[in-house]
């Protein structure tokens, strides 16, 4: 798939699944990889960058293996945020789909 | 690439950040990389899977902001300055290099001179032994005594003569290489020390076409000032005799020559000011049309 495309929708998919349910590092990169397919250290500085702007905020959980986890969760200002993105995001493939279908007719 | 080296290398990529950032990635990418391997995935897999070191360092900077090239940009200035000691540095090594190779002709000049003067010297208290082998010894250094010998032995008849000729050969050959010496070692010093100078004069003759620019402007601006001043000063009289004119006065002459000096005072200032110049050309000449206000 398009780098650019990837880029621009990663930081909805990330916010979006952390909304549905706290994740750790690991395993958002799981749940982000079975949409797309990107390198999976560049997930972390999308994560670091969202914490710092109070998206996120994190919480660790010790594990039974290995040293504790962190957890992320979405903060009320991050869900804000998520919605307001998602909105953007179906206005925007909304009018690029009807675009095209205005094309090929 | 194995764990440690992916980390050491993100850790040299982002030494930018705070500590506490750059903490927050090891952590982050450590145990991202352990958990892979936890199951069942290689170290080398692991890491290639995080992808290149330095997409992510970029990646990571730039959502800080941070402007990437700026790091580059100060390393390439400070490569160039130390390009620039490098060559004087250079330079100097070849000039010393030239020095001490002139210094070291003279030098054999003046041992091959004193041995060829010892040899004479010696020459009447040993006549018939050691002659050859001392003459020998004098023209090609090494030579084993044997040889001398031998030829001693040859002719015993002839060898006083030979040995002397041989002696003043040494002898004068020995001045001519201390001569050719001396002057083959200051004619080297010299034109590396030009080459040098044309080098450094190349570098200075820009500083110094600027300096001359900064002068000529200062130059300019300064009479620009003055013109500005006697322009006002000139002004306030051309106001005044005309003042005057109307009260009566027979001031129409002082009003008129007022009103030119005025006139020439301003374009003695537009003049100065048009006259800076701003810019050096490629050609290292000054370009004229830049005009300052």
């Amino acid at each position: 798939m398009n780098a650019q495309f990837k880029k621009g929708v990663l930081e909805l998919i990330v916010l979006e699944s952390v909304k549905n349910k706290d994740m750790y590092g690991y395993e958002l990169v799981e749940e982000v990889s079975k949409v797309i397919d990107v390198n999976e250290g560049t997930i972390y500085p999308l994560l670091r960058r969202l914490t710092n702007e109070q998206y996120f905020e994190t919480y660790l959980v010790e594990s039974s293996e290995g040293p504790p986890r962190k957890y992320y969760h979405l903060t009320a200002k991050g869900v804000l945020y998520s919605n307001a993105l998602y909105k953007d995001w179906d206005a925007f493939q909304a009018k690029v789909n009807e675009f095209f279908r205005g094309v090929e007719v | 690439m194995n764990k440690e080296e992916f980390i050491t290398q993100l850790k040299r990529s982002i030494s930018i950040l705070d500590d506490q950032e750059q903490q927050y990635f090891v952590e982050e990418y450590t145990q991202h990389i352990d958990m892979k391997m936890s199951q069942g995935m290689s170290e080398e897999d692991a890491v290639k899977e995080m992808g290149p070191v330095e997409e992510l360092s970029k990646e990571i900077l730039e959502s800080y902001h941070v402007k990437i090239n700026a790091l580059e940009d100060q390393k390439a200035k400070s490569v160039d300055y130390k390009k620039f000691f490098g060559k004087i540095k250079g330079q100097a090594d070849k000039i010393y290099g030239k020095m001490a190779a002139g210094c070291k002709k003279i030098a054999s000049g003046i041992k091959k001179f004193l041995t060829a003067l010892v040899n004479l010297c010696q020459k009447p208290f040993k006549r018939d032994q050691n002659e050859n082998a001392a003459g020998e010894a004098s023209e090609s250094a090494g030579s084993p005594d044997s040889t001398g010998a031998l030829t001693g032995a040859g002719n015993p008849a002839g060898s006083g003569t030979v040995s002397t000729e041989r002696k003043q050969k040494g002898f004068f050959g020995g001045i001519g290489r201390l001569i050719r010496g001396f002057f083959s070692g200051i004619k080297e010093f010299v034109k590396e020390c030009f080459k040098g100078m044309i080098w450094l004069a190349g570098k200075c003759f820009y500083i110094a076409l600027w300096c001359m620019l900064i002068m000529w402007n200062a130059f300019c601006i300064g009479a620009g000032i003055i013109g500005i001043f006697f322009t006002a000063v000139f002004v306030f009289f051309v106001g005044l005799f005309l003042v005057m004119l109307t009260q009566g006065y027979p001031t129409a002459g002082f009003t008129l020559c007022a009103l030119g000096a005025s006139v020439s005072a301003g374009s003695l200032v537009a003049g100065c000011f048009i006259l800076t110049r701003w810019k050096i050309t490629k050609d290292e000449k000054p370009e004229g049309g830049e005009v300052n206000v």
